[in-house]
């Protein structure tokens, strides 16, 4: 008999991997990753060196990146009325259930910009539900329903039986976050807000929430010479704080003590480094348009050896991380991106599932 | 070598401030109880330490996480105070450790 294995725990964690990217057709790469990547909820932006603050960047996701927090029936976005307005007009409605835990509770709901709605639930509520689904782990099923295909419409059993299934739903309510980003710029993207407040649902605005810090005199690593472990873990521990001065740490010996981290080896002083930071519920279309901005800044005022990154995270509860691909139960939110940007030179890395692709 | 980031809280009976050095010493202790010296003896780092509210970042090699979420999970004793960790957000990748949407609040 084998003996079993008692000691070597494997962690759960390790079911992504990092893609790294650069060379040629990285610009529509990095397209093809910020819009496939649908509901976004932490951004954070670091330039290495700079003078100033750049304040037409701050202000970037801060004006009209208002989203709304609406407590509504899961079936009421599905309606007619809704679908016709808001996805087949041409805007991209993007929205989210809250407090809902992919791994603890029963359903977990999104509509995303391409104009499907997915859901996650668990066996019994998915054999209850009798709406065509795949499982995409144990005891746990996906639902995925195309919004814009013509024949998703009343009369039509295929709509007729969802709209049953989910008008029966139990909590008959949910609390959603939406946005929208209407087709055309003289449309305001509160127009939704108001809908759905005509209809009587509550809703309320919300504001994403914004910090930057500024430090001197960071040791920089270099992106060309940094293995990409080395390089995130250095931003991840950068943007958390870990080299600023800490009142907890008394001496080497005691800082000595506590962690053995040490930074890239090859790396640069600057002289101001700017970290911002965004949180709160943001649409694709604002990361392009982020994007283009920071390539915009980069060709104009970036220093030839310093570089900036754009790190984009999604939700841990989002049933979703890239396109309609379910997200695993054990993979929190390290479905991520980050994109370097360098004068005349783009690097991309993308957190996947193990051996996943975006496309 | 692979990493696994944890961003864990220290929750007291009682309200009471401990320095990052007694907050490693804990979690070294921890593990000492349950996998003995050879469990202790691997590296585990304090990345950040926040003293108001006893949560740190820490980091320990992939091929013991499992093992030293359970050696946190079984502590119940701080300096005769009953205690234990809670474990705020957990991934391979330090950037993840950035946010938190399941306790961040929509207003």
């Amino acid at each position: 008999m084998l003996c079993p294995e008692v000691w070597d725990f494997d962690s759960a964690l390790k079911n992504t991997h990092i893609h790294r990217k650069s060379g040629n057709e990285i610009l529509e790469h990095c397209e093809d990753v910020i819009s496939n990547h649908h509901l976004n909820h932490h951004v954070s932006v670091l330039i290495s060196d700079c003078e100033s603050i750049p304040e037409d960047l701050s202000n970037i996701l801060k004006t009209d990146c208002e989203y709304y927090r609406v407590h509504l029936p899961l079936a009421s976005l599905i309606d007619k009325e809704f679908i016709d307005l808001f996805i087949l007009a041409g805007g991209e409605v993007s929205a989210l259930s809250i407090g809902t835990r992919l791994d603890a509770d029963d359903c977990s709901a999104a509509l995303l910009p391409s104009g499907h709605f997915v859901l996650s639930v668990g066996g019994d509520r998915f054999r209850s539900l009798g709406i065509e689904g795949v499982a995409t782990s144990p005891d746990r099923y996906g639902i995925v329903i195309d919004l814009r295909k013509p024949y998703f419409k009343p009369g039509k059993s295929n709509y007729d039986r969802t709209l049953r299934s989910l008008s029966k739903f139990d909590p008959v309510n949910f609390d959603f976050i939406i946005a929208w980003e209407p087709h055309d710029e003289k449309i305001c993207p509160s127009t939704i807000a108001k809908y759905l407040a005509d209809k009587g649902y509550r809703v309320q605005q919300c504001q994403p929430h914004f910090e930057y810090k500024v430090d001197n005199a960071v040791s920089i690593p270099s992106l060309r010479e940094t293995p990409e472990t080395e390089l995130l873990e250095w931003l991840g521990a950068h943007s958390l704080g870990v080299f600023r001065k800490d009142s907890s740490i008394t001496s080497p010996e005691t800082a000595e003590y506590l962690s053995s981290y040490e930074a890239p080896t090859d790396c640069t002083k600057s002289k101001k480094t700017i970290l911002f930071q965004w949180t709160g519920f943001f649409t694709r279309k604002r990361f392009v348009h982020l994007f283009k901005k920071l390539r915009h800044y980069s060709s104009e005022k970036l220093k030839d050896s310093s570089w900036i990154s754009l790190t984009v995270q999604g939700f841990m509860d989002s049933p979703v991380a890239w396109k309609c691909t379910p997200h695993g139960l054990y993979r929190n939110s390290d479905e991520q991106y980050t994109i370097f940007i360098e004068k005349e030179k783009l690097q991309c890395m993308a957190v996947l599932p193990s051996n996943g692709k975006i496309k | 070598m692979e990493f696994c980031y944890l961003d864990i809280t220290l929750d007291l009976a009682v309200e009471k401030s401990i320095s990052a050095v007694s907050f490693k010493g804990h979690v070294i202790k921890c593990v000492k109880n349950v996998f003995g010296e050879f469990g202790a003896s691997h590296k585990i780092d304090v990345l950040k330490y926040d003293l108001i509210n006893r949560s740190a970042i820490i980091r320990c090699p992939s091929t013991f996480y499992v093992k030293l979420l359970s050696a946190l999970t079984l502590s119940g004793e701080f300096e005769g105070l009953a205690c234990c960790y809670r474990l705020n957000r957990s991934s391979p990748y330090l950037l993840s450790l950035l946010s938190n949407s399941r306790t961040y609040e929509h207003c």
